[in-house]
């Protein structure tokens, strides 16, 4: 449940939830443009399945991270857009944080070994 | 996460619940929203459009299992999840309305008894004395070695108060107490009150002020009762003094003026239901006053540190005062566990009982939740096969028990609100009646126990079931719900093992309330060596002022056994000093001549002060000797009676007559044994009395022992009238209360066995009852499943006495392994139950055979009726099904 994402040592769930926010920090975007904005931006590397992608927009929305909206897309239909709430971006902001020093120290051990 | 993000959590949650119906929509319209999308996309690249939406729907993969996964998301979906469960139970139990009722029944008496007794419990040891950090309170007690190897308490002596006090290292603060009862003269009537004579200390010790007026100056406190000011009860104002001034207001005591200067709390009377308080000065030097103390502690003292302290105290104090302080020691005890005292223990006893009550309330509806479970395989098959998987099964099955136990709660409740009132007698009189403490009864804790033990019943009644095998899983459709016999020797098992935990818990609790009731018609047969029907007794306590001494108070007791004897139908008339049922005692330190080298050799016995022909008006036997005469009088030789217990252990295998005892105190003259009585039970419930020892009133009468003045007159109760005119007739002063039959005070005194033993026999007969139910279940339904089986055999030619005995020996086995496991704890039980009801044998068979035998009566009971059912059985019928 929601708890998990929270711990900053839950790595998987906790990914995705910090790679959807990255994503709506530079603009807001609907479902289907976040799942190709990742694919783009990891170069394919992450290809993200709806099935997890939208308990996460739930589980961002609860939490209050990310705000959605109904608006028109370029085709000229009704999409439900996510757009980053001010304390959605301090999260973002933590949670890289962290995920930096975790890498970091990952890398270093690994470096060593 | 953080607190905001968790609250608007909660709210955006709490939101969803409110519209999960728009929110549904929403999340269909997002998902169709992601496939065109997707097929825009796909289009824009060239891909025809109906390839472009195949597609585009096959990236989103099913859209119920996001949907469902999603939802899954927030809390809010849990909790619908447990509120649809909650509703389908509800829609069950109302379907099957017999059922459901006996199981709530069953539950709420199972968790109200619980709850009452924990109740009491509760007022017992967890409701907060009404003093500040009644943790650091004390009493101090003097303590000498009892008959029996124990130490009796008593009261302290002034100059072991006076020593106790002056540790300022152990205590920050001491007060002592003694109390008398006075006349409040020169009103409308006269009445007895409780006045309680206090030393200063009283407020840095316990700390209640008064709630009107002010409490004693320190000049007051200084000087005693000479200041002549009193606090009073809130009972007693307004019942007096209604509508006089605080400050001004006087209360004449034995004819002593008291400036009333407060009022205390309401519903405050500590200690001894105290009606008035006094200052008080206590002096080392004088004799015969025994004090309530009470001490706090200093800060960082601990109980065991203070008990040192006060060992090595009393050490140096009995070789100080050998003669004044014989075997004498001073006992330290928390003031709750003083407050408390032994007479908590029928209430303790009672905690396993009606644990055992709740555990075979849960064993008994988790068989009837198995058995329906089993018939309910069929739904349990379909719900499996349209995807319910075996944790929501057992969620399910959790939540229906979980629900059904809640409505056992409230009626568990009701029923102990109910039930709390006649349970007010376990607890000691002093904490609700003194200390204004809140009677057991329905209260928070009460509602809140019940809550907890409902939610632990219900999960207990549906776990257990799945104890020993998963009874009733895996079913599939091709049984057809049928469940015959031979698919489920595990559920059969289970439930067999249930109904035999059933007849167990009954048996112990039968064996309980068998030694309970043992008990009681053991005290009430008991001999009292008092013929204590037709004996009325009544209490005079003459005021020291008009019978300053020993003369003046002789020459009263005189006057009024001689205006007694005279009035008609009164045929003997005595007083006496101590009413032994009355619940007070005195007691005094006795050196045989010959055995006066230490104070070791001091024995404590009871100390009566009696008058000639009080023996025969109480009805004690006159075994050897003499009675006392009207010459056995101040100046007189000094003589003393012994009871047969006294006589036996100060001097085994010889006479008592001619020998000669003394007080353990200096200066106290030798008397000589000049009869021998039969032993009186006292007022405890221990089975042998303790050694007492009678002396003329009229030698003593001006000790503090003859304060109170019992009289005992063997007349008709009709009597009383004349009684009070004589008394009146002597003196006006003299007012007569605690009036009453002998068998009465007696009868009281069993009132807290009585609850007790009415108490654990209603739940053994009702634990009894469940355990026929528990088995009647188990055996039909076991017939029910093996209709088939019965009905192969009957066509197979098997007699109408064979099908029966078929039914038989499967209660047979179970009986046996009931009455075999069952009997062995009642065995323990016992043990257990004697070690703290000292009338009761430890051994002993007739309870248990007794309660043997009620329980084959009972299961045969519960089992004929499915034995006929079975050799009913059409085997055409039965074949076809």
């Amino acid at each position: 449940m929601t708890d998990k994402s929270d711990s900053p040592s839950g790595l998987v769930q906790g990914t995705l939830d910090m790679l959807v926010l990255r994503v709506l920090a530079l603009e807001p975007l609907h479902g289907y443009g976040i799942s190709v904005r990742i694919q783009q931006v990891s170069k394919g590397v992450f290809d993200v399945n709806p099935g997890s992608l939208f308990p996460a927009f739930r589980r961002l929305e609860r939490a209050g991270y990310i705000r959605p909206q109904w608006r028109v897309t370029e085709h000229n239909r009704r999409a439900k857009y996510y757009a980053l709430t001010p304390s959605g971006a301090r999260h973002l902001e933590r949670e890289t944080n962290e995920w930096r020093r975790q890498t970091a120290a990952i890398a270093a051990i690994l470096g060593q070994a | 996460m953080t607190l905001i993000a968790r609250v608007r959590s909660a709210a955006a949650g709490l939101r969803a619940l409110w519209r999960s119906r728009a929110d549904e929509q929403a999340l269909h319209d997002e998902l169709t929203a992601f496939v065109d999308a997707a097929a825009d996309d796909l289009i824009a690249k060239g891909v025809d459009p109906e390839t472009a939406r195949r597609h585009a729907r096959r990236t989103l993969g099913n859209p119920a299992v996001i949907k469902e996964d999603t939802r899954a998301a927030g809390w809010d979906h849990t909790l619908e999840m447990l509120w649809q469960d909650a509703r389908y139970g509800a829609r069950a139990m109302r379907r099957t309305p017999g059922f459901t009722s006996i199981i709530v029944l069953t539950l709420g008496l199972g968790i109200g008894g619980n709850a009452a007794i924990l109740g009491v419990v509760d007022t017992l040891y967890f409701q907060a004395l009404p003093f500040p950090r009644p943790d650091r309170l004390l009493r101090l007690q003097d303590s000498a070695p009892g008959p029996a190897g124990d130490r009796r308490l008593f009261g302290m002596h002034s100059q072991n108060v006076a020593e106790a006090a002056g540790r300022s290292d152990l205590f920050a603060s001491t007060v002592a107490m003694f109390e008398e009862d006075l006349t409040i003269t020169g009103g409308a009537d006269a009445e007895r009150v409780t006045v309680i004579s206090r030393t200063a200390g009283w407020h840095d010790t316990l700390g209640i002020e008064p709630a009107a007026g002010r409490d004693f100056t320190t000049d007051e406190e200084r000087r005693g009762r000479a200041s002549g000011v009193a606090l009073v009860s809130d009972a007693l104002w307004r019942r007096r003094f209604g509508g006089a001034r605080v400050g001004t207001a006087v209360l004449h005591l034995d004819g002593r003026p008291f400036v009333i200067v407060g009022i205390m709390p309401s519903g405050f009377r500590f200690p001894y239901e105290a009606d008035v308080w006094i200052p008080h000065v206590v002096n080392p030097a004088e004799h015969g006053r025994d004090y309530a103390v009470f001490a706090r502690m200093v800060d960082g003292r601990t109980l065991p540190q203070v008990r040192t302290a006060m060992d090595l105290l009393s050490a140096r104090l009995r070789a100080e005062y050998a003669d004044e302080l014989p075997g004498y020691a001073i006992a330290a005890n928390m003031l709750r566990k003083s407050l408390v005292g032994s007479e908590a223990d029928t209430s303790l006893a009672l905690i396993p009982v009606v644990a055992f009550l709740l555990l075979l309330a849960c064993v008994n509806v988790a068989t009837l939740l198995l058995a329906r479970s089993v018939a309910r395989r069929k739904e349990s098959a379909v719900r499996a096969a349209l995807g319910a998987t075996r944790l929501r099964q057992v969620r399910q099955s959790l939540a229906e028990a979980v629900l059904l136990a809640g409505c056992g709660g409230i009626v568990g409740v009701l029923l102990a609100g109910w039930i709390a009132p006649a349970l007010v007698t376990l607890v000691p009189a002093n904490l609700v009646r003194q200390l204004g403490m809140r009677p057991p009864g329905i209260g928070w804790p009460v509602i809140g126990i019940s809550a907890v033990l409902s939610v632990a019943a219900g999960v207990a009644c549906a776990v257990l079931p799945l104890v020993g095998g998963r009874a009733g899983s895996a079913p599939s459709l091709r049984e057809g719900g049928r469940g015959s016999a031979m698919d489920s020797p595990r559920s059969r098992r289970t439930l067999d093992g249930l109904a035999a935990a059933q007849l167990v818990l009954a048996i112990l609790l039968l064996s309980g309330a068998a030694a309970m009731v043992e008990n009681l018609l053991a005290l009430q047969r008991r001999n009292l060596g008092v013929a204590a029907t037709g004996l009325l007794s009544l209490v005079v306590t003459p005021s020291i002022d008009a019978y300053p001494d020993g003369t003046t108070r002789a020459v009263l007791a005189r006057r009024i056994v001689d205006r007694m004897s005279d009035i008609p139908g009164v045929t003997a008339a005595g007083i006496t000093t101590v009413n032994p049922f009355g619940g007070s005692s005195w007691g005094a330190s006795v050196i045989r001549e010959g055995h006066d080298t230490g104070s070791r050799d001091a024995i404590q016995v009871n100390h009566r002060l009696v008058t000639p022909a009080t023996f025969r008006a109480m009805g004690i036997p006159l075994l050897q000797g003499r009675d006392f005469t009207w010459d056995d009088a101040a100046g007189g030789e000094p003589v003393a009676i012994v009871s047969e217990r006294m006589s036996h252990q100060l001097w085994p295998g010889e006479d008592a007559l001619g020998r000669r005892l003394r007080i353990a105190r200096p200066g106290q003259p030798w008397l000589t044994v000049v009869g021998v009585v039969g032993d009186v039970a006292d007022a405890r419930d221990r089975g042998d009395p303790d050694i007492t020892w009678y002396l003329p009133l009229l030698q003593f009468a001006g000790t503090p022992a003859a304060a109170d003045l019992h009289l005992m007159l063997r007349a008709p109760s009709g009597v009383m009238a004349d009684v009070r005119g004589q008394l009146a007739g002597i003196d006006p002063t003299l007012a007569a209360y605690d009036v009453s039959e002998m068998d009465d005070f007696y009868a009281r005194t069993l009132d807290r066995n009585r609850v007790g033993a009415v108490t654990i026999t209603v739940i053994g007969a009702f634990g009894l009852l469940l355990a026929a139910l528990g088995v009647y279940g188990v055996m039909s339904f076991g017939v029910a499943e093996r209709t088939g089986e019965i009905g192969v055999r009957m066509a197979l030619g098997a007699t109408r006495h064979a099908i029966m005995s078929f039914v038989f020996a499967r209660a047979a086995r179970l009986a046996a392994a009931g009455l075999v496991v069952g009997s062995a704890g009642a065995l323990i039980v016992r043990r257990v139950v004697a070690s703290f009801l000292p009338a009761v044998p430890q051994s002993g068979l007739g309870p248990s055979v007794l309660a043997a035998a009620a329980l084959v009566v009972v299961i045969a009971c519960a089992c004929y009726v499915p034995a006929r059912r079975a050799t009913r059985v059409d085997p055409l019928i039965a074949l076809r099904r």
